[in-house]
């Protein structure tokens, strides 16, 4: 509950101090904010697109919660959604004529190239003690490269102008006409709720916990805390790049250049705001989203930057982190 | 000699494990004396030290200084009054100098913003060159060797002019002649008429070093003595305590002869140390048995748990469960073959404190997952646990947590258990109960292995009882209920004869 509190506290703070900056800097501050704020539910064809755009966001906050669940921070999500987007694109092109099933095929690969990507990073921490917070940011990087090389390169689409690779003929069905909504946000909502029950009526889910809570009274226990680790994580890589691939065939039919756009990041801030808990990453991610969405509206219908949704993000990034308003205070009472 | 510093009636009580750490202590610390504060684990040395430092409030009682009551509420309050303390783990920053360190948060400024740090290390190196020390002020502290960063410590107190200083088990750290070095400076300091204080537990450094020793015990004052006054034995009888009656009420159950566990020529090495943990260790536990384990801390009692809660692996011997080797078992292993195991420490490695009692019932168990709170429930009712199944861990009081987790350890036991400290921090009644369930564990003719500090409760309990030094078993006795705790105690000590 203190914490809850912490995080309502949080939200308020950061809020605020977006709107002072606003304030600041805009020269019609009531105009940028309502275009911010209300913006992106102005219509049904912004609400649409704001749902859209949540949906990779929810699922890629489970993934990082997975890890995260085990005390493990998985800061190669840009990295992983990057490269699950290209390996779903190419897929879905090879396979196009199975109609659908390209789409869940694309996927499915996809997952299991980012699976694989994070299982480098879990391996590393298992056998070498190595920080799984580095490697995986470092691996990310790297891969980050290498997927615009190839989306600017040798996968190119020579028939666009734009640095984009081929796009995709199978999308998913829309289900708000204008909008560019799919059915992708079921699947995200459905994606979050059978984590929920994952992570609390399973034997996995428990050990996780556990191994989060005191890791030392894991293995005491016998829970084998490795495999957990090497399991965990490659999960969460795997649902990164599940949530990169998903993005083509919801919104943007192909990869181009910088396609996660921090997303990876933005998933650890939701997971951070919602403890972890799936049912609370939806609506956290829809108001990440919101942000996100509206900051670009903002910048196209007034005088601000979309910058101010990444500064948002960083005022309650540093907050949560400093942990001081979570009332995170570890007992002393170890004599 | 003035009277220096005075405690008067200090008490200190933790309720979420029942203890009294400390109860109602006085005493005084002397200028130009060094004195000990002696006493077996959780006797309340470090409750003690922390107290005068500030990092912990007393619940009643007060310090004084010269007869003047202070008013300490953190270290930086303890500082001022120029008490200085050198931590057990050191607090020192390793990317920073030497000089750097023992200036950190004091420095003196030039043109009231710039730290003048040539000042400072001249300043430095003139106390360095002072006591004769052999390290240079703008080496980096990374740089130095672990009696070299413990001069570092005793320089930030020089430097900050402490009178009082407070050296929390100094010797634990540092080698043979590393601690000779450290004596000849402690010595020193006494000349220059500072009050120093040492918490420590080995007898020899007590004797050798100090001018009056206070001893404590289960957090009452035993006795203040004139080291001059003591010998070895004198000293480790008040350290240990008297022997109590015996237990009428001991069952004599005969072990049986079926052999459950077998330890052979056990040993544990690591790369980086050039002393075996283990050394040769070799047992046999029958059904029927409970065979107890003491030793002073860090002669490889607690090596031995973690050996056998499948947390450490051996370097070389066999380990036999019913002619079966399960040498190589790692946790995970022995927790599916039965091991029941209740560890010394009951808040790191026998609970996790945010997760909820329930929760932690069913480790061992984890297929059980979905009826944890029926199970729970159980456990509860059988086993007087006074708590909710949904209660935090950490929210349980030291008897109720200690109640769960025995129940949960017998629940997965098949034929041996194992129990380290096992009252450790408890009331009476909460031993007592966990006294009584050990024997009605061995009238179940179950086998039962007691590692304990507590060497009452390792005559109480125990058939047979083996005696530990420098990681080998020195001594093994049969328990004939005539063995005096002052003869454990010279085994304790690495001595062979009477």
């Amino acid at each position: 509950m203190r914490k809850l509190k912490g995080i309502i506290y949080i939200l308020l703070l950061s809020i605020t101090s977006l709107i002072i900056i606003i304030f600041l800097m805009s020269k019609q501050p009531i105009n940028s904010l309502y275009q911010l704020f209300i913006g992106p539910l102005s219509s049904t064809y912004f609400l649409g697109n704001t749902l859209s755009h949540s949906a990779p966001l929810i699922i890629g906050s489970v993934g990082i919660a997975v890890a995260y669940r085990a005390n493990l921070i998985n800061l190669g999500g840009d990295g992983q959604m990057y490269m699950g987007a290209l390996v779903a694109n190419i897929i879905a092109i090879k396979f196009s004529s199975l109609g659908n099933f390209s789409i869940l095929f694309a996927l499915l690969t996809a997952s299991l190239v980012g699976g694989l990507i994070a299982f480098i990073s879990a391996y590393l921490k298992v056998k070498f003690d190595t920080t799984e917070l580095i490697s995986s940011y470092l691996i990310s990087i790297s891969i980050t490269y290498l997927t615009s090389y190839l989306v600017t390169g040798p996968l190119q689409d020579p028939n666009s102008n734009l640095q984009s690779t081929q796009k995709v003929t199978q999308m998913l069905t829309k289900i708000l006409p204008t909008s560019a909504l799919s059915t992708s946000i079921i699947y995200a909502i459905a994606i979050a709720i059978i984590f929920y029950f994952i992570f609390n009526k399973t034997k996995f889910g428990y050990e996780t916990k556990i191994i989060g809570y005191n890791k030392d009274f894991a293995r005491y226990g016998g829970i084998s805390v490795s495999k957990n680790y090497l399991f965990s994580f490659t999960l969460s890589g795997a649902l990164l790049a599940f949530s990169g691939g998903l993005y083509i065939f919801s919104n943007y039919q192909s990869v181009f250049k910088g396609f996660s756009n921090g997303l990876g990041f933005s998933a650890l801030t939701v997971s951070l705001i919602a403890f972890n808990n799936p049912l609370l990453i939806i609506p956290t991610a829809l108001f990440i989203t919101l942000i996100n969405q509206g900051s670009i509206i903002a910048m196209q219908n007034s005088d601000i930057s979309s910058d101010v949704a990444i500064l948002f993000q960083a005022i309650i990034f540093l907050l949560i982190s400093s942990k001081l308003l979570l009332g995170d205070k570890k007992n002393d009472n170890n004599n | 000699m003035s009277n220096n510093l005075e405690i008067t009636n200090i008490s200190k009580f933790y309720p979420s494990v029942g203890v009294h750490a400390l109860n109602n202590i006085s005493t005084s610390f002397n200028k130009g004396e060094i004195t000990a504060i002696a006493g077996e684990n959780g006797a309340g040395k470090s409750t003690l030290v922390k107290i005068l430092f500030g990092i912990i409030k007393p619940d009643t009682g007060y310090i004084s200084l010269n007869n003047k009551q202070l008013n300490i509420n953190n270290s930086q309050d303890a500082i001022n009054h120029k008490l200085g303390m050198v931590f057990q783990h050191f607090k020192l920053i390793e990317e920073l100098s030497v000089a750097q360190n023992i200036a950190l948060g004091i420095e003196e400024k030039k043109h009231f913003l710039f730290t003048n740090q040539r000042l400072i290390n001249e300043k430095v190196q003139k106390l360095i060159d002072e006591y004769d020390f052999n390290i240079e002020a703008t080496t980096l502290v990374k740089r130095l060797s672990t009696g070299e960063k413990q001069v570092v410590e005793i320089l930030k107190m020089l430097y900050r002019e402490s009178d009082i200083m407070i050296f929390d088990e100094p010797t634990a750290v540092l080698s043979e002649s590393e601690a000779r070095r450290l004596f000849k400076t402690i010595k020193h300091l006494k000349s220059k008429n500072k009050t120093i204080i040492i918490i420590t537990h080995k007898i020899k450094e007590i004797l050798k070093l100090s001018d009056k020793v206070i001893v404590l015990r289960k957090g009452l004052l035993i006795g203040e003595y004139c080291t001059k006054d003591l010998n070895n034995e004198s000293l480790t009888k008040y350290i240990i305590g008297h022997d109590t009656q015996k237990d009428e009420n001991f069952i004599s159950v005969e072990p049986s002869q079926e052999i459950i566990l077998k330890f052979k020529n056990i040993y544990l090495k690591k790369h980086s140390q050039k002393q075996p943990l283990l050394n040769n260790i070799s047992f046999e536990l029958r059904k029927g048995e409970i065979l107890g384990f003491c030793a002073v801390s860090g002669n490889g009692k607690g090596v031995l748990e973690a050996v056998l809660g499948g947390m450490m692996n051996i370097s070389s011997g066999k380990i036999l469960y019913k002619n079966k080797d399960i040498s190589n078992y790692r946790a995970s292993d022995l927790r599916k073959m039965g091991l029941a195991f209740v560890p010394s420490d009951r808040n790191h490695y026998g609970s996790a404190g945010q997760a909820t009692l329930s929760e932690n019932m069913i480790i061992n168990k984890r297929e059980n997952l979905n009826s944890k709170t029926k199970i729970t429930k159980q456990f509860i009712s059988k086993y007087n646990i006074n708590a909710l199944s949904h209660q935090k861990m950490e929210t349980l009081s030291g008897g109720n947590k200690q109640k769960a987790i025995i129940a949960r350890e017998i629940d997965n036991m098949k034929d041996y258990i194992v129990f380290s400290n096992p009252t450790w921090g408890l009331d009476f009644n909460a031993s007592n109960f966990v006294h009584s369930k050990i024997l009605d564990l061995k009238k179940q003719n179950k086998a039962i292995i007691l590692l304990s500090s507590d060497l009452d409760e390792i005559l109480k309990l125990s058939d047979k009882i083996n005696i530990m030094f420098e990681g080998k078993i020195q001594k093994t006795i049969l328990n004939n209920r005539n063995i005096t705790k002052k003869e454990i105690g010279r085994y304790m000590l690495g001595k062979d004869t009477k």
